[in-house]
């Protein structure tokens, strides 16, 4: 057999558990996955539906400081703790810092698992689009802009130049396109990959690496997940 | 030289830790909501909550190559009200437990002495672990917060109470790879040690290691609080203290240790012994994979500590931590999450993010901002109104003022998309007002108004004791144009559409006018007045030019009911829907009201190329009327040059109009030969009768 292009949420539940344990146990992958992308993911579970599942885990990385913004404070309040030098507090300055809290959970439209993220601040307020895709977790992407003209958005939101980058035959070829949608599970406003153009992408790289030899065991399926963060990383930077 | 000398000799080298910073997730803003409205309602009552911190990151900033260590997180999630016993910790971290205490008012939440309670929380601190000798309590912390429910935004002031050496704590040397003094396979054994050492945690927060007699490659491991028994009878130089350090930065190291030291300092002094000449190893662990020198070079560091003098450790020390703002000041911070919450804006972030992805995806030159920014007058909440208006709400429009002098009849719902059969009732709403509220209600982020008067039309002469509300009217007319970028005409009269007209070409507004037949319709821009037209180009008619110049053969055929108000029903959103579309590309056209339209096909006998940039904005050409036929299921295209003696645009009029003002307009709505007179029709009249005659578009109003 072939491998699938899509998982049910059954296969999805398996293929995650999967992923999660070997991930802890540190195991050897077939796939050359870097050990920073399969790093700190958690299985959640819905409080009352248990079938109802998703992969959690939160990064944060340092904010492109030309979008740094400052917020309010209430700066009446500042001079009601006496301030004293301690000598034994180092004085690092303070980096602008964003979390990304990342989902992998399954869309039953799709029949695939879709990457849903919310992006926010030390305090936990959301950053606009614009921060999202200046940071780090994009940097990928951004390069992969066309200098003149465009308006500085990364091509995964833009379909011409996916259009191009998949004519071209880059290893970029299949683009997720960005689009605002409700956390699956836990029905909150989250940011998500349409999953709709990553099926063909690791049809293609599994049926290279397994070819007929599919027989959708739990070590399939986690290496199918694995193909699938394979092909999301070529947009978000996982390594973070 | 002397100065070198004196530096190193003077200046301590102290040993320093990185603060904590609070990292919140929206989850717990969330939860806190919950819990402020279904369980605390009011109280005041301490919380207890808790928070993780993991070993501390750096990432590489891959547009400079440098590494950038991210601070010394302590996070606290959405979990941080369940009992640290139920929730999985995330793997590589710390649990660590506080005390939440959120306040009603902002006044409450200013007002409160914070040094007591911070002082209150070390003291708890003090006798839970330092007394005791249960090192649990360590790293507790403290977390004040108000609520501003109404407005999504949360104010806290995290304190990560740490007590202060007195005299502080040195160093030997600086900090130094571990690996250095451990073998990679103590290393290895320590790594596992932190693994399987938490209680609630994923991993210890502390823990004692020291060479195992038999093999000192090997390495043991214990508690913290095992300290005096487990290095018993071990030499200073090979005890251990091994901590998972939050912070990356190379020479400084994490809050936890402060603690940490303290409490071997106060409870374990005697086996310590703690001297310059008997310092203690401190290793800060930094690996969060196995180390080994094969793939994951180990890179955890290494130091020695002491302090110069033994605090009197019968007193309690005093103790420091309130966070600092990220102005770097002693203060609160504050979460907006309105932008998560907020409805309202969670509407306007949706519509925005529909646009824009239309912009990303196919069209990068759109400039969605020109769109959005124009604000639009509407005159007319008919069928055409509502219309239009959802059409422009549809390209982001944030700005939609509507005139309209009639109520809402029980004809209406049903054909015009803003009003409901409640608001006949009663004699009716007023149509404009109705239609800006029901606009804010299917979009809040929306600016509409709505305004009931009527507009004065030529031929329909005023009564004296009306003047002054008319001339009100008109003033209240020039007040809205001069408020607003571009005037659509969707009145249900002729005449109505004069006074706009003159008012648009006066005031240089982009005119988009509106009209219906019974299965035709009209949609057009009105060209600029002659005197801002670039030289070179051909002027664009208006409503009353084409009265004239229209191309009578398309539309000899047609029969045009003059008071006809039976549209097909689908017409009017056709219309709409084009009139709004006009205006987008218009708005689009790097020569915005000034465009040229495309050439008619055949006229002149050459060809020309419609495609070229020229016409072209980035949504296409711009065409000046656009004449629809629902009858044959097409549209043409029509380019109607401004007619010299127009009664609504021609310079002649404007001008009477910009030095006479509103006693021009009376004479204008009194007398019915004035306007013909002033241009010179009358004289054109005897030939072009019958022309005049030919050309009627109106009506769009279905209860006339
Ligand atoms: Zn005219």
């Amino acid at each position: 057999m072939k491998a699938p292009s899509v998982l049910s949420r059954d296969e999805f539940n398996l293929a995650a558990e999967g992923f999660v344990r070997g991930s802890q146990r540190g195991t050897t992958r077939e796939l050359d996955l870097r050990s920073t992308i399969t790093d700190g993911w958690s299985w959640k579970k819905h409080s009352s539906f248990t079938h109802l599942c998703y992969l959690h885990r939160s990064r944060r990385t340092a904010l492109v400081p030309e979008h740094d913004k400052e917020t309010e404070y209430q700066d009446d309040m500042e001079d009601q703790i006496q301030s004293e030098f301690d000598a034994s507090e180092a004085v690092v300055p303070e980096l602008r810092v964003v979390t990304m809290q990342q989902y992998v959970a399954w869309s039953a439209t799709y029949q695939l698992p879709g990457f849903y993220f919310t992006m926010h601040d030390a305090s936990g307020t959301p950053v606009p689009l614009e921060t999202i895709y200046r940071s780090a977790f994009f940097q990928k992407s951004r390069s992969m802009i066309a200098p003149p003209e465009t308006t500085g958005i990364p091509a995964i939101f833009d379909r011409t130049q996916r259009d191009q980058s998949r004519l071209g035959g880059g290893d970029n070829a299949q683009f997720p396109v960005l689009a605002q949608g409700d956390h699956p599970v836990l029905g909150t406003p989250c940011w998500v990959f349409h999953p709709c153009e990553t099926s063909a992408a690791i049809r293609e790289i599994l049926d290279e690496l397994v070819g007929d030899g599919w027989t959708g065991s739990e070590g399939d399926l986690v290496r199918w997940l694995e193909t699938w963060f394979m092909v999301l990383s070529s947009v978000v930077d996982l390594r973070l | 030289m002397a100065s070198s000398a004196a530096n190193t000799g003077s200046a301590k080298p102290l040993l320093q830790f990185t603060p904590f910073s609070s990292t919140v997730q929206p989850a717990f803003w969330h939860e806190l909501t919950n819990l402020k409205i279904d369980v605390l309602r009011l109280s005041q009552d301490a919380i207890p909550i808790h928070a993780s911190y993991s070993i501390g990151r750096a990432v590489v900033d891959r547009e400079t190559g440098m590494e950038v260590a991210l601070g010394c997180n302590l996070v606290v999630s959405g979990d941080a009200f369940k009992d640290p016993k139920d929730v999985k910790p995330a793997p590589n971290s710390v649990t660590v437990r506080g005390v939440l205490k959120n306040f009603n008012t902002i006044e409450d939440f200013k007002n409160v002495n914070k040094q007591e309670m911070f002082n209150n929380t070390a003291k708890e601190m003090w006798a839970k672990t330092l007394q005791t000798g249960d090192p649990s309590h360590l790293f507790d912390f403290l977390l004040i917060t108000f609520a501003d429910l109404k407005k999504y935004k949360y104010y806290y002031w995290f304190a990560f109470p740490a007590f202060a050496a007195s005299p502080p704590w040195e160093k030997q040397g600086e900090w130094a790879p571990a690996v250095d003094v451990v073998p990679i396979k103590g290393l290895e054994a320590i790594h596992k040690a932190i693994h399987s050492g938490g209680s609630d945690s994923s991993i210890a927060a502390a823990l004692l290691a020291k060479p195992s007699a038999n093999d000192p490659t090997a390495y043991e491991t214990a508690p913290l609080n095992k300290f005096s028994d487990f290095f018993a009878g071990t030499p200073g130089e090979k005890r251990f203290v091994v901590f998972p350090d939050p912070s990356a930065h190379s020479q400084h190291v994490g809050w936890p240790l402060r603690n940490i030291l303290t409490y071997i300092l106060f409870n374990h002094h005697q086996t310590a012994a703690i001297s310059p000449s008997s310092p203690l190893n401190i290793i800060a662990w930094r690996d969060i994979d196995t180390p080994s020198s094969s793939s994951h070079p180990p890179k955890s560091l290494y130091i020695k500590a002491y302090v110069p003098s033994l605090p009197d450790t019968s007193a309690v020390p005093a103790a420091v931590g309130w966070e600092k703002n990220p102005a770097g000041k002693l203060g609160p911070r504050m979460a907006d999450l309105a932008p998560m919450m907020d409805p309202k804006r969670l509407a306007d972030q949706a519509v925005d993010l529909n646009l824009k992805l239309m912009r990303w995806r196919i069209l990068p030159g759109l400039d969605l901002e020109k769109v959005s920014g124009t604000k639009c007058l509407l005159l007319g909440a008919g069928t055409l109104g509502c219309y239009v208006a959802r059409t422009l709400m549809g390209w982001g429009v944030r700005k939609i003022t509507l005139v309209d002098s009639g109520k809402v009849s029980f004809s209406n719902p049903v054909r015009q998309p803003l009003f409901e059969f409640e608001d006949c009732l009663e004699g009716g709403k007023p149509k404009a007002a109705t239609a800006a509220e029901r606009l804010k209600k299917i979009f809040p982020g929306i600016d509409a108004t709505g305004h009931e008067f009527l507009i004065p039309m030529p031929g329909h002469p005023i009564p004296p004791q009306s003047v002054e509300q008319t001339k009100k009217d008109v003033a209240q007319l020039e007040k809205l144009f001069d408020e607003h970028d571009a005037v659509f005409l969707l009145m249900d009269s002729r005449e109505s559409r004069w006074l706009p007209t003159v008012l648009g070409a006066a005031k240089g507004k982009i005119m988009i006018n509106c009209a219906l037949g019974f299965d035709s319709y009209l949609v057009m821009r009105h060209g600029a007045r002659e005197s801002i037209t670039p030289e070179g180009s051909t002027r664009l008619g208006c409503y009353y030019c084409n009265d004239i110049v229209a191309p009578a053969d398309s539309l000899k055929d047609q029969t045009l009911d003059q008071m006809c108000t039976v549209t097909r029903p689908g017409l009017a959103s056709i219309a709409s829907s084009t009139a709004v579309e006009l205006l987008v590309s218009l708005l689009q056209h790097s020569k915005g009201i000034h465009a040229p339209s495309p050439p008619m096909a055949g006229s002149g006998g050459q060809q020309v190329d419609t495609n070229s940039e020229e016409y072209n904005s980035v949504l296409g050409l711009v065409p000046h009327q656009m004449r629809g036929y629902l009858a044959r299921f097409n549209t043409m295209l029509i380019t109607g040059a401004a007619f010299g003696s127009c009664t609504g645009c021609s310079e002649t009029v404007i001008k009477a109009y910009e030095s006479e003002g509103f006693p021009m307009l009376l004479k204008a709505f009194n007398d019915i030969g004035y306007l013909e007179k002033l241009t010179g029709l009358d004289k054109l009249h005897s030939e072009g009768e019958a022309a005049l005659e030919a050309v009627d578009w109106d009506e769009d109003d279905d209860d006339m």
